[in-house]
């Protein structure tokens, strides 16, 4: 049996703004295993993101615990964080995903520039990924020039070049026809099949619930169903 | 590489703002480099104007004269001839300050009587270039003089003055030249004589007061300790500095001045960077949120935004230091003719600092100044970045994700 690669135990996440407060994540506890393809659907407002963020570190919960890789990763020094999701976690966000600057080429090999990988092996790797993922075409282009479906497919091919244990996409596919949904989606399920990658992802998109492998439905910042 | 890549194309995104902004940068270094070499080519001028007409590079002078001024402080020149007639002179001018009483009819003014070899500084002497007497009594005096005593060219004057040995004596000059001159001392009050006539007259044999030495370029501190070691006790060479307190007081004030002025200028403008790159981050607040969420550490946050207020600052100063070159280039060569405004200011001409100012200023070369005032902004606008960069990189990831 593959081990988990993220466990959430009783997390809690409470914003506040003013005398108000929302209560993101209420008492969540989650495993999600090596290898999975994990869509977290729900309204928006669900505590979906926060959801993604707390698993990825990018923000830190009230209360609760979480674990990645056998790792307690809620109480790490953020310097420590970023070591983490640098070295071991992908990101793909609804959108303005792409740094407008960079080529998609360049883009995809900033993760690798970031952990120190040399140049010329940095973009051996972002053509062997873009290949696979079928966007050679794109490789020049910067995000400007591209559609919101091809800077998906960017996207996502940045968040795999690094082989990550994980990837976090929040509403990957939000903004995008279902034409490009379907194609988002079944590149991330083949990736997911070709190398083990484990894929959570948020969305409300039938399209993309119906092909994932499991689904866990939030409401309230609580989680209502398992699949 | 790829830091700055990804800066050089970050400054280039809002071009209209990096354009605005470079045009503030690059005009405060054109400014800054401008101004620097021209004003250092007025002092020279200044400098140059004030050495010919009165210390020279360096001077001798008996060590009491400044503190008394009494024409007995003379001194022989004969014995300094070897140490005058060295390499690093290009010349040397003699020079005797009397006191004296000029009459005429029932009336009697007090009088500075300077005489010196006209002819020979007459070459570059700011006020007598070009007035060569042709009689050995020939005198050249100030128009406000003139007009006091009432006399024309070619009318005769007598002064009443002691001789070497102190006793009074007649000496009488034609006039043979009147000067307009911007120096009120000089105009009221001075009459330039040959020195060869009054040693004669006044019994003052190869005497002088001030030996002033004009040098091939040989620096002036340099020169007068080494002739220092060899004067006697009662002489003393002084360089223009120590002769012309006046003079070096009046430059330090002026550039003194200039460099406040820029330093507000530059202070100014780097707010206005840190400002633009404030504007800058703050419009990328979620993609410096994305970045972060990929791995990329608060410190590279901070590289990447320090790399673009260097660029920013690096590129404006490259521009604004071109066109200065260039403008200091036309300076130098033909310089600001300032005669229009000099003749609306004053109907004899401008003086500085007790000197007569040329009316035609030019600027210099001077790359220590040039480049410093360059490297500054380039410096301030790196600086610039610290507060931007500082506040970008200390928001939250999820919070900068939110925007």
């Amino acid at each position: 049996m593959k081990g988990p690669v993220f466990t959430l135990k009783g997390v809690r996440k409470v914003f506040r703004t003013g005398d108000e407060e929302v209560k993101a994540l209420d008492g969540i506890d989650l495993e999600i295993r090596r290898g999975e393809f994990v869509a977290v659907v729900g309204p928006s407002g669900s505590g979906k993101t926060t959801l993604l963020n707390v698993m990825g570190g990018i923000e830190r919960p009230d209360a609760g615990e979480v674990w990645f890789m056998g790792r307690r990763i809620d109480t790490l020094p953020e310097r420590k964080l970023s070591d983490l999701r640098l070295q071991s976690m992908g990101f793909v966000f609804q959108s303005h995903n792409l740094i407008p600057t960079l080529t998609a080429e360049e883009n995809a090999e900033f993760v690798l520039f970031l952990r120190g990988v040399p140049a010329k092996e940095r973009r051996r790797r972002v053509r062997e990924v873009f290949s696979a993922l079928g966007i050679e075409n794109l490789a020049g282009r910067f995000p400007s020039e591209m559609s919101g479906g091809q800077q998906q497919r960017v996207a996502i091919a940045r968040a795999v070049v690094g082989n990550p244990a994980v990837v976090l996409a929040d509403e990957p596919t939000a903004n995008l026809d279902s034409e490009n949904t379907v194609a988002v989606v079944d590149l991330m399920l083949r990736i997911n099949s070709d190398s083990g990658t484990t894929f959570v992802l948020s969305t409300h998109d039938p399209l993309v619930i119906e092909r994932a492998k499991r689904v866990i439905r939030m409401r309230d910042g609580r989680i209502t169903l398992r699949r | 590489m790829m830091w700055l890549k990804l800066a050089w194309r970050n400054v280039w995104r809002n071009r209209l703002r990096t354009g605005i902004q470079s045009l503030l940068i690059g005009g405060t270094v054109y400014v800054g480099v401008v101004f620097h070499n021209l004003a250092l080519g007025n002092y020279r001028n200044m400098i140059r104007q004030a050495t010919r007409m009165g210390s020279g590079d360096v001077t001798i002078y008996d060590t009491l004269w400044f503190s008394t001024r009494r024409p007995s402080r003379f001194y022989s020149v004969a014995p300094l001839r070897k140490l005058l007639h060295t390499p690093e002179v290009k010349t040397f001018y003699e020079r005797l300050y009397l006191s004296a009483f000029a009459r005429v009819d029932l009336m009697g003014f007090p009088v500075n009587l300077v005489a010196l070899d006209i002819r020979k500084e007459a070459v570059d002497h700011p006020i007598l270039k070009g007035h060569r007497p042709d009689k050995e009594d020939g005198a050249i005096l100030g128009r406000g003089l003139a007009e006091r005593l009432h006399v024309r060219k070619g009318d005769r004057i007598t002064l009443t003055v002691r001789d070497a040995k102190g006793e009074l004596k007649t000496l009488s000059f034609t006039v043979d030249g009147i000067l307009d001159v911007p120096i009120r001392e000089v105009d009221c009050c001075s009459i330039f004589g040959d020195i060869g006539y009054v040693r004669r007259s006044l019994r003052y044999g190869d005497g002088a007061h001030e030996v002033a030495i004009m040098l091939k370029g040989e620096s002036p501190e340099r020169f007068a300790r080494k002739v220092n070691r060899r004067l006697p006790p009662n002489l003393k060479a002084y360089t223009w500095r120590e002769a012309m307190r006046e003079l070096v007081s009046a430059i330090a004030m002026d550039y003194s001045g200039l460099v406040l002025m820029m330093l507000f200028l530059y202070v100014v403008v780097s707010i206005g960077t840190a400002n633009v790159l404030f504007m800058s981050v703050m419009d990328r607040t979620r993609e410096f949120g994305v970045m972060r969420a990929m791995g990329m550490k608060p410190r590279h946050i901070s590289l990447m935004v320090a790399l673009e207020g260097l660029f920013l600052g690096t590129f404006a100063t490259a521009v604004g230091l071109s066109l200065a070159l260039l403008t200091n280039l036309y300076l130098s060569t033909r310089g600001i003719d300032l005669k229009a405004i000099y003749s609306l200011l004053s109907q004899e001409g401008m003086t500085y600092g007790g000197v007569v100012l040329e009316p035609v200023i030019r600027s210099t070369w001077e790359w220590k100044g040039t480049l410093g005032y360059s490297l500054f902004v380039v410096i301030l606008s790196l600086l610039a970045s610290y507060f931007p960069a500082r506040y970008i990189s200390g928001i939250p990831i999820g919070e900068a994700l939110r925007k």
